[in-house]
């Protein structure tokens, strides 16, 4: 019986020990009282609630509003199969921002999930003569990460880079209506604009049968894709040169045939000279491209050429 | 109200060593300002105070403390508290943490139009990434030891300056042409340099720098560096201070790179 001692019941203990033991130590106390305490769990010290209106996290879709409120967010789309690079290109843009390269016509106006590309950063910092790169996404959700920019005019644009597990597009790239593509189904729909990844270490490997895997998505990417642009960035392309020519040529073939608002970069993380354009130059330019043709100028004013005539009336301007 | 000059910086940016400069300057008579009044409370600086008149480097301020500190200053015929909420910085590194700013902070934010922004440059580890060295196949095969995270300095004082943005009400739409903002890169002397402090801050911290500059119209801009001790306090340097007294070091660095031995005159840059 919990409490008693299991030799004498009318033992005092716990306050004293019949045997005079340290009731800590009797055996015939221990006998009845010593099972392990299961501490009820406490309750998770309350985190002071924050009180500002956003976390510095990466924004799950329900976070939009954060944004929306001032302006419409520019949505870009980043698709492609697992593996391929795409939340280290995430990373390695706020890397290179954090160094110094800048957007060709946007200064960094702010971010309100800095602290998701942080964690992002951190993964391509080198401890240790090591680098750890971004987990894989967890392909039950997807995650957008937010830049506010500012054009040469001072307007403001915010502008969304969409996350999502490789997994989810190739589910996606077979059935569009693929219960678990969610994330991919998001992004397609949503996005003002996409990078398309190709991945040239598994064009390397895995030959005829990656670059199917790339066309599929791509495929799917082309219905209802309207005008929206896509960009085609070759990632990994430090060992471009090892990607069989034949592959190479059709797959740009196909894809060039495929779309009507197209172009393509080579991107890589590992830079072999200092710079090296396809590191410090191009990962950028992947996201200058999309908004250079998302936001499109505003068309030129109106210039009413008016005949001049002899006629008064015909030249009445008001009063001008 | 007086104008209320604010001052911002994380722990360890040198603040208790320039206010503590500063007062004694004031104190002096070594500056064109004077104090309009006593100063109510001085204990934040009275053992930064005792330290420099025997030539010894402050103890850095307990980050726990937290000590209001207003210096009541006379400018010309105006009145301005120079104002630091915060003094061992402790608040700022809880704001950061928790995300919670405090009522006393928020309307330190919202009366002050004046925001001096200290940053010590020499005490910010530069962090070797991938894009900034040449990596070869040991970096990549070795096996990958997870290192905690830590938010990168770059990343969490522009961090700062959002949440105190947020907590004035801006407006990302515009740039800033309520606040002006005076950064301040302290111990300017550990830099060892001769580029602008501007320059200086680009080299160092740039995505702040484009942050600033994004949001903030250039009249409401100013870059400035300060050495409130002029030179680290090395035995030699201790007797210049307990002969000549510590009022007659420090300099301040203004955007054109010009000296001024004054450091009181960073009110005039601030305002």
């Amino acid at each position: 019986m919990e409490g008693k001692c299991s030799k004498y019941p009318d033992c005092p203990a716990p306050s004293h020990c019949h045997e005079g033991n340290e009731v800590a130590t009797c055996e015939f106390w221990l006998a009845n009282n010593s099972k392990v305490e299961t501490k009820k769990e406490k309750p998770i010290k309350e985190q002071k609630k924050s009180n500002l209106p956003w976390t510095g996290e990466a924004f799950l879709v329900d976070d939009i509003p954060m944004v929306s409120f001032r302006s419409s967010p520019i949505i870009l789309g980043i698709v492609g199969k697992a593996d391929a690079g795409k939340t280290t290109f995430l990373a390695m843009l706020y890397t290179l921002l954090l160094n110094g390269k800048t957007f060709d016509k946007f200064s960094f106006a702010g971010t309100k999930t800095i602290i998701g590309w942080d964690e992002l950063h951190h993964k391509l910092k080198i401890e240790k003569n090591d680098v750890a790169f971004p987990d894989p996404t967890d392909p039950r959700y997807h995650r957008l990460f937010h830049f506010a920019l500012r054009n040469r005019e001072g307007i403001l644009k915010d502008v969304l880079l969409s996350d999502a597990s490789g997994e989810a597009f190739s589910l996606w790239s077979q059935n569009r209506e693929n219960t678990n593509a969610e994330g991919a189904r998001w992004i397609y729909e949503h996005s003002h604009g996409f990078i398309l990844f190709i991945d040239c270490q598994d064009l390397i490997d895995a030959k005829n049968s990656a670059k199917t895997e790339i066309t599929d998505i791509a495929q799917m990417l082309k219905h209802d894709l309207h005008n929206r642009p896509v960009i085609a960035v070759w990632s990994k392309s430090d060992k471009k040169e090892q990607v069989h020519a034949k592959i190479k040529d059709t797959l740009k073939e196909e894809l060039t045939s495929m779309f009507l608002n197209y172009t393509e970069l080579d991107i890589s993380n590992f830079p072999t000279d200092e710079p090296d354009p396809i590191v410090h130059e191009n990962n950028l330019r992947v996201i200058d491209w999309l908004l250079s043709q998302i936001i499109q100028p505003v068309g030129k004013e109106l210039v009413v050429d008016l005949p001049i005539s002899t006629d008064l009336f015909l030249n009445y301007k008001g009063n001008e | 109200m007086n104008k209320q000059l604010l001052i911002i910086g994380k722990p360890h940016s040198s603040k208790t060593v320039f206010i503590t400069q500063f007062y004694i300057r004031l104190q002096k008579g070594k500056s064109k300002l004077k104090l309009y009044k006593p100063v109510a409370d001085l204990s934040a600086i009275t053992a930064a105070k005792d330290a420099l008149v025997k030539g010894e480097e402050p103890e850095p301020t307990d980050a726990g403390r937290s000590v209001n500190m207003i210096l009541p200053i006379q400018f010309n015929e105006q009145q301005l508290d120079l104002y630091c909420p915060d003094y061992g910085g402790e608040q700022i590194k809880t704001i950061l943490s928790t995300r919670q700013i405090d009522k006393k902070w928020t309307e330190a934010i919202k009366e002050s139009n004046n925001w001096i922004f200290f940053i010590r440059l020499n005490s910010i580890n530069r962090q070797r990434d991938i894009s900034n060295i040449i990596v070869t196949g040991h970096h990549t095969q070795g096996q990958t030891t997870e290192t905690p995270y830590a938010v990168a300095e770059q990343s969490s004082l522009i961090e700062l300056l959002q949440i105190s943005l947020h907590a004035k009400e801006h407006d990302y739409h515009l740039k800033n042409s309520k606040v002006k903002l005076t950064v301040v890169l302290t111990c300017w002397d550990e830099l060892e340099t001769k580029e602008k402090p501007r320059r200086v801050l680009e080299e160092h911290l740039p995505l702040l720098l484009n942050f600033i500059e994004s949001n903030w119209l250039t009249d409401k801009l100013n870059f400035i560096g300060l050495s409130a001790l002029q030179f680290p306090l090395s035995p030699e340097n201790k007797v210049k201070y307990e002969t000549e007294g510590s009022e007659n070091f420090g300099y301040i660095i203004n955007a054109d790179g010009d000296k001024t031995k004054d450091i009181t005159e960073l009110i005039s840059e601030a305002i």
